[in-house]
């Protein structure tokens, strides 16, 4: 809107939001409105809980579902990384344990198998990505 | 105490769903005042509790886009969410009798602005009202209708003229809250009577 252009349009306008936002200033102004305009506010107040209680349960169970595959696909990407890692030329376990810091966690690094060394790194960096402390290992 | 975005704030649900619904519609009734005839295609078969449902359901979904700073929640449903489904109905183009059709956004509204809630609303507002209406005659019948009722005098004066808020309307001329309600009331009729006939009178012409 042009208020320039249009300063009466503006200003009525502007009366009118006021009206519009004194009516819903308050639970008990909103309610005292609706009820003048013949809305049964009980049946309203009811029906409209028991569909916010159905919505809070789908938007939880919708929030779940989206995490559990979110964390799937940090996990397949921690696993692509491991992988790669260890299938480097270059790949050096020591280096890697100093460089993630990950010392405590590989007193016996020497008893471990390729697969348990593979599984904690997977762990690792899995937890790592989540954080968002190494979304992009290069 | 601030609270930060995204952090689940503890939520009157039945005001919410009240105050919300009673903006709602309040706040489409422009249209109808003023559009009079075929409303059907406006709210392309909505009901209010439509949209009051879709911008509690669209909250719930992504409570993190709800920013504490830039006002309540209340005014976040009210002033982003519930404004943009009805800005976006009042796109099609069977409703376009404004310019004020938002050619600055453009899409779903529910945008990330800087502005507060309360800010955004003004232009959508604007554009539930037509542009080709004499609105100096729409203020000449009010002012006479009003004419020696001195709560809504006041108000009309505060609000209409200097763009006051409700508590320093509330200060200035000494009303109490529901003396204001009350005149606010009074006003809101008029308004609406003064609506209904401009659009007899628009449509004799």
């Amino acid at each position: 809107m042009n208020e320039k252009e249009n300063p009466n349009k503006a200003a009525f306008v502007r009366l009118y939001l006021k009206g519009v936002e004194n009516e819903s200033s308050s639970k008990d102004i909103a309610k005292a409105y609706l009820e003048s305009e013949g809305v049964n506010t009980n049946r309203l107040v009811v029906e409209g809980m028991q569909k916010i209680k159905k919505m809070q349960m789908l938007a939880e169970a919708a929030k779940t579902e989206k995490e559990m595959s979110s964390a799937e696909s940090v996990k397949a990407a921690a696993t692509a990384w491991v992988d790669q890692l260890l299938a480097g030329v270059d790949f050096s376990l020591p280096e890697l344990v100093k460089k993630e810091e990950l010392s405590m966690s590989f007193r016996n690094v020497d008893s471990l198998s390729q697969e348990d060394i593979r599984n904690i790194l997977i762990k690792h960096f899995t937890l790592k990505f989540m954080k968002g402390q190494n979304n992009n290992p290069t | 105490m601030d609270i930060a975005p995204g952090t689940p704030p503890i939520i009157d649900w039945e005001e919410i769903l009240l105050k919300l619904t009673a903006f709602t519609r309040s706040w489409v009734k422009g249209k109808s005042w003023f559009r009079g005839g075929n409303t059907t295609s406006f709210i392309m078969g909505k009901e209010v509790d439509d949209y009051v449902q879709e911008a509690i359901w669209r909250y719930l979904q992504n409570p993190e886009k709800f920013d504490p700073s830039k006002g309540e929640l209340f005014e976040y449903l009210a002033y982003n969410l519930v404004r943009s489904f009805v800005s976006n109905d009042l796109r099609k183009k069977e409703n376009n009798s404004t310019d004020d059709v938002f050619a600055e956004d453009g899409q779903d509204s529910t945008d990330e602005s800087s502005t507060s809630y309360a800010d955004r609303v003004l232009p959508y507002t604007a554009a539930l009202f037509p542009d080709d209406i004499d609105y100096a005659s729409i203020k000449d019948f009010i002012e006479k209708a009003i004419d020696g009722d001195k709560g809504v005098e006041n108000i009309f004066l505060g609000l209409y003229t200097y763009d006051m808020k409700r508590r320093d309307i509330i200060n200035e001329f000494n009303m109490t809250p529901a003396d204001y309600d009350n005149a606010m009331r009074r006003l809101t009729t008029i308004m609406n009577r003064a609506a209904t006939n401009f659009n007899a009178k628009n449509e004799a012409v």
